[in-house]
């Protein structure tokens, strides 16, 4: 079940909030929230919901067993368990996730001819992975206390808004809302206020945009020069509002549940340079990677570039199986390993319209990588960039598509920038603009809302792109 | 202005200054700063006690109305403002509270002026910073006293002429400015705390009231659709679409296993939504009116429609882009206005057009805009070439039909498509021991005949026929003059174009359908794309009862399958037609002119081309196929069919 769609809109979010709201005390409300995230899951998962029950199990009695031992101070068995933990994880992961590109890489190797595995990939895998991984690795680290309550940490894992395109929740960061948290009227305004910008993106902006992409990027089309740099920079949008207004949406349910989620994207296009880029796109991905494998001490003394590369490699890989996504990641990490060995000092001599020429150039052709699973059309979209292909510079198809979706790409560029903000800073400092803003935010939210389903019943385009991750 | 005294005293002096002298400045310039510094904590004070008064007797109103009067206010207005409204505040307050804060801001003021003293005694301007404490006086009347500063502002300009010319000292022009700097920005911060301070309790106080109503709002929205939702009826067909909605599926534990279930649950939930029809045409408007095309389709891009279900056409549309509406004229006042049309347009007026849903209408005719350029056929030729590699001994021709884009577009909008003339020519070049069909000029001599069809992105059964005629000419084989066929009609067509395009002009002036059956004798059998199965059947379809949309299938009922032609004539000649359904008008056109005809759809046929050419013995192959598809996916499409097993 896509939050963009109307079963979930008009039946099952209603009901999870009512039965939510009308829950007496704490424990009711954590059970209600678990069930009906199981449910959720379920519905999209019939039989998978079944690896992430026992996923949960395992990892509760790994935690158990880490607690244990450092209760004992017996260092060297927790360190084992978090061993044992980290392969099960990765293996869940290495398996229903990457065992076909595995084989079918391994097959290339002459002589080799393994039968490829057809796995469906079980929806969410990738985020609720690492958000096991989280606890363990900061149970290890003795950052946080065990949970004895294997509800508690199933309800974590499973909670509906982050279960299945993120964001990659911290156990750390929501450990004491499990147990204690209030839910005041402003937390569920405001999460609504937050589900609404994040179903407008995603119906409004980002649906509309893929069909762009479609029309341009799709198989066997020849495009002009002016036509592929159009098409990937829409495809860059579209990702960007499909992504974030799933956040957005994720971040505002939880909100309404009485949750703190981080936030995790922070206008991504504004950045000034490529690490930038990455501090503001995906954050719980990022830091994840950050804090839990940059530092691995596999790579000895050349443990910075070390950890930078498989940082990137593992970035890249998150996203799917398959090499583009691969090149993708390295592809980022090579800019950013430039930059750091340029230095923020010098960087930051360089005037800033050439940094952000650079930086978006960097990015959007990083978006045709992402789109191009195919290696050999990705290679014709580079020559496509730079007219190698033969193709023209220019077409009036472009223009066409540029004038017929003009008010659309004049919103989603307008999107990118924080306008929200923008009134948010304005209304603090004018204090007329006070009531003028509270009033517009509702009506806002109503007008996102209703828009947003109307355009739902026609859902012929209504793309859920996590189904790699 | 503070630093009016340092300028006067350095236009009083040489240019020269002792170091002690520019100390002493300095000095002097730490305590301006000080001094304005004192203001705007004075200031802020003022405004917070503002704020605080306001929160206290619910004068929401009358704070911000008083913050927007300082705001505007230049800075020494300001502070009388301040003044007035202390005193206001004084009258509704208690004197006890009033005499705290009294004290509390002149505590601020005299610690910083002593301060300041200690360093240095400013000789004047001490009134400046002291607040007016005659009741006389501080009623003010802003404007007096502003004309009062006006007129000290005056010398004072002259001195900034002055300075302009006289070369002083740079280091005290940097003082000055020094000091006119940490002015403005302590200006500018002080209203900005003071700002964010009233603003903020502003948001405060309102916060839970806003919440709360920001809450119903969009808690009622999100209810009451989902009791809608949930209570209305739900439709069961779409008319408009002409299809069954989906159904609500059986529960099973195979079903649920599989996904198939809750998959189904999902799309009854979302494809029956009650008063779905009302809602598909508020689709249509808030695309419109927010610029969301949803088909801005491309060359080799396909429009989604939604299939019918009594016959679904398989022929596929091809590739487009933009729409234009006109205004309609009902169908009476057509026939009237048709020569003030024609006229007007030898005039070339101005056609109102508004982009719309990608498919361009002028006069109820929907156009097709074709968008590739002159390279960008060049893999079609190439594959045509290869065609003809494969098979030397055979007579290859290439017939690139064009579209109503090159022929029915006024000259206004001419801009919107590029030249499908170009693009053929181009494509004829590239073409070796292919003969190319000029089907272009063939059409354009018959432009003012119904050769195309005006709501369907076909063309129609006449324009087919000149193109036969070129090709025949071409291939020097004999053709039948038109009157040896006989010319069948139906009222009431409405064709693609209409769904694709969504618009009411094109449903609200159908047309009459037209084709023409040969009188000759032939049969007609029709093959499975794999070649699994065939079966004799008639060439026309009977397409009575059918939806007008459908009505171009009449010739051999579609797309789908090869149809294998023998006709009376004995010349030996055995013709393959490799087209899209451009081609599908043109094969009854074909009947006295070869013995067997093999009608293959590239999109549809199973095993190698080639080898199933040869195997048929065929004499000549035709590819026959519009514009859009000779640049788009489908010339691929007859790569694969070439190199397939």
């Amino acid at each position: 079940m896509v939050f963009s769609s109307l079963i979930f809109l008009y039946l099952f979010l209603p009901v999870c909030l009512l039965c939510y709201g009308l829950s007496p005390s704490l424990p009711v409300k954590n059970a209600v929230l678990m069930l009906f995230s199981l449910a959720f899951y379920a519905w999209g998962e019939p039989t998978y919901i079944i690896l992430l029950l026992i996923s949960v199990l395992m990892n509760y009695l790994f935690g158990l067993g880490i607690g244990k031992c450092q209760q004992t101070k017996k260092a060297g068995l927790s360190k084992v368990i978090m061993i044992i933990s980290m392969i099960f994880n990765l293996g869940l992961l290495g398996v229903f996730k990457y065992s076909g590109f595995i084989v079918e890489n391994l097959n290339l190797i002459p002589g080799v001819s393994l039968p490829i595995p057809h796995l469906t990939l079980p929806i969410g895998i990738s985020f609720y992975t690492f958000q096991i991984l989280s606890y363990i690795i900061d149970l290890y680290w003795e950052e946080i206390d065990v949970q004895r309550n294997p509800f508690h940490l199933l309800l974590y894992i499973s909670m509906f808004p982050q279960l299945i395109a993120g964001p990659i929740v911290r156990y750390s960061s929501i450990a004491d809302e499990i147990k204690n948290r209030k839910i005041t009227i402003v937390d569920i305004s405001e999460g609504l206020t937050r589900l609404m910008m994040g179903l407008g993106k995603k119906v409004i902006l980002a649906n509309h945009l893929s069909t762009i992409v479609d029309d341009f990027f799709g198989e066997n089309i020849q495009l002009s020069v002016a036509g592929t740099w159009y098409a990937v920079i829409v495809y860059a949008m579209q990702i960007y509002f499909d992504f974030s207004g799933y956040s957005d949406m994720a971040i505002g349910m939880g909100r309404m549940f009485g949750f703190h989620f981080d936030e995790n994207f922070r206008h991504p296009f504004l950045c000034k340079d490529i690490s930038e880029f990455w501090q503001r796109w995906h954050i719980s991905l990022g830091t994840f990677f950050r804090d839990y494998v940059l530092y691995i001490p596999i790579f000895g003394k050349r443990r910075k570039y070390g950890g930078l590369f498989l940082v990137w490699f593992c970035t890249g890989l998150w996203h799917g199986a398959s090499w583009n996504y691969i090149i993708w990641g390295l592809y980022f990490g090579t800019f950013i390993l430039i930059e750091q060995l340029i230095g923020k000092k010098r960087i930051k001599k360089i005037p800033l319209v050439l940094r952000h020429v650079y930086n978006k150039i960097v990015i959007i052709v990083g978006f045709g990588i992402f789109y191009f699973e195919d290696i050999g059309r990705l290679g014709s979209f580079f020559r496509n960039l730079v007219g190698l292909n033969g193709n023209a510079l220019y077409d009036n198809v472009t223009e066409l598509s540029v004038r017929n979706n003009l008010f659309l790409l004049i919103a989603a560029f307008a999107c990118c920038f924080p306008l929200y903000e923008g009134v948010k800073m304005l209304r603090n400092r004018h204090a007329s603009l006070v009531k003028v803003t509270n009033v517009l935010q509702a009506v806002w939210n109503a007008a996102l809302l209703v828009v947003s389903s109307i355009l739902l019943v026609d859902a012929t385009n209504n793309p859920f792109l996590y189904f790699r991750f | 202005m503070l630093n009016e005294e340092i300028r006067k005293e350095q236009y009083s002096k040489d240019e020269d200054f002792s170091e002690e002298e520019l100390e002493r400045l300095q000095k002097r310039l730490e305590y301006y700063s000080e001094i304005s510094k004192a203001r705007a904590i004075r200031r802020e004070a003022a405004a917070c006690r503002m704020a605080e008064s306001a929160d206290a007797s619910k004068k929401e109103t009358a704070a911000t109305d008083w913050y927007e009067r300082i705001q505007s206010a230049s800075e020494e207005d300001a502070e009388l403002l301040i003044d007035d409204i202390l005193k206001e505040i004084q009258s509704s307050s208690t004197a006890e509270e009033e005499a705290s804060f009294a004290e509390e801001a002149e505590t601020y003021e005299d610690t910083v002026v002593s301060h300041g003293k200690t360093a240095y005694v400013p000789e004047k301007k001490a009134t400046e910073t002291v607040p007016e404490k005659d009741p006389a006086s501080s009623a003010v009347k802003p404007k007096k006293r502003e004309a009062e500063q006006e007129q000290k502002r005056k010398p004072q300009k002259t001195a900034v002429s002055v300075q302009s010319q006289a070369p002083a000292s740079s280091r005290l022009r940097t003082s000055g400015k020094a000091v006119k700097k940490l002015q403005k920005e302590t200006n500018r911060q002080w209203k900005k705390e003071a700002g964010n301070y009233i603003s903020g309790k502003m948001i405060s106080a309102n916060k839970k009231k806003a919440a709360i109503w920001n809450t119903a709002v969009s808690l009622t929205l999100l209810f009451g659709i989902a009791a809608g939702m949930v209570l209305l009826e739900r439709p069961t067909i779409s008319n408009e679409e002409n299809r069954t909605l989906a159904r609500m599926p059986v529960f099973s534990v195979d079903s649920y296993l599989s996904g198939e279930y809750t998959n189904g649950v999902s799309e009854y939930y979302n494809d029956t939504v009650p008063m779905r029809s009302t809602f598909k045409g508020m689709i249509q408007s808030i695309r419109k009116y927010m610029g969301l095309n949803n088909s801005s389709v491309i060359h080799g891009g396909v429009p989604v429609l939604q299939e019918e279900e009594p016959a679904v056409t398989t022929t596929t549309l091809p590739p487009v882009t933009t729409m234009l509406t006109q205004k309609t004229r009902t169908e009476g006042e057509e026939t009237e206005t048709t020569t003030t049309v024609t006229e007007a347009a030898e005039e070339e007026p101005e056609k109102e057009g508004e982009i719309s849903n990608s498919i361009l209408v002028v006069d109820n005719r929907g156009i097709m805009l074709f968008g590739g350029w002159e390279k960008m056929g060049e893999p079609y030729a190439n594959i045509l070439n290869r065609y003809k590699q494969d098979l030397p001994e055979v007579n290859v021709y290439s017939m690139v039909v064009p579209t109503v884009c090159s022929y029915y577009i006024p000259e206004n909008l001419k801009h919107l498509v590029s030249s499908e003339k170009a693009n053929i020519d181009y494509i004829g070049q590239c073409l070796e021991n292919v003969t190319p069909v000029d089907v272009y000029s063939a059409l354009e001599k018959h432009k003012d005949e119904p050769i195309y069809m005006r709501t369907d992105h076909h063309w129609a059964g006449l324009g087919a026929f000149y193109a036969a005629e070129a090709f025949s000419a071409e291939a020097r084989v004999p053709f039948a003059r038109i009157e040896e066929y006989e010319k069948h009609s139906k009222e009431g067509y409405v064709g693609t174009l209409y769904g694709y395009s969504n618009d009411i002009k094109l449903k609200e002036n159908p047309e009459e359908f037209v084709w023409y059956t040969p009188k000759c004798n032939y049969t007609t059998t029709f093959i499975s794309s794999d070649l699994s199965s065939q079966y004799e059947t008639n060439f026309f379809a009977n397409i009575d009862g059918w939806a007008p949309v459908s009505w171009y299938m009449v010739y051999m009922s579609g797309d789908d399958h090869i149809v294998h032609l023998e006709t009376e004539v004995k010349n030996g000649r055995r013709l393959a037609v490799i087209k899209d359904s451009y081609g599908n008008a043109l094969i009854p056109w074909l009947t006295s002119s070869f013995e067997e005809i093999y009608v293959i759809d590239m999109r549809y046929f199973g095993v190698n081309v080639i080898s199933y050419m040869r195997e048929k013995g065929i004499t000549d192959l035709l590819f026959a196929m519009n514009s859009f598809s000779a640049n788009g996916t489908n010339a691929q499409k007859m790569e694969t069919i070439r190199v397939q097993p």
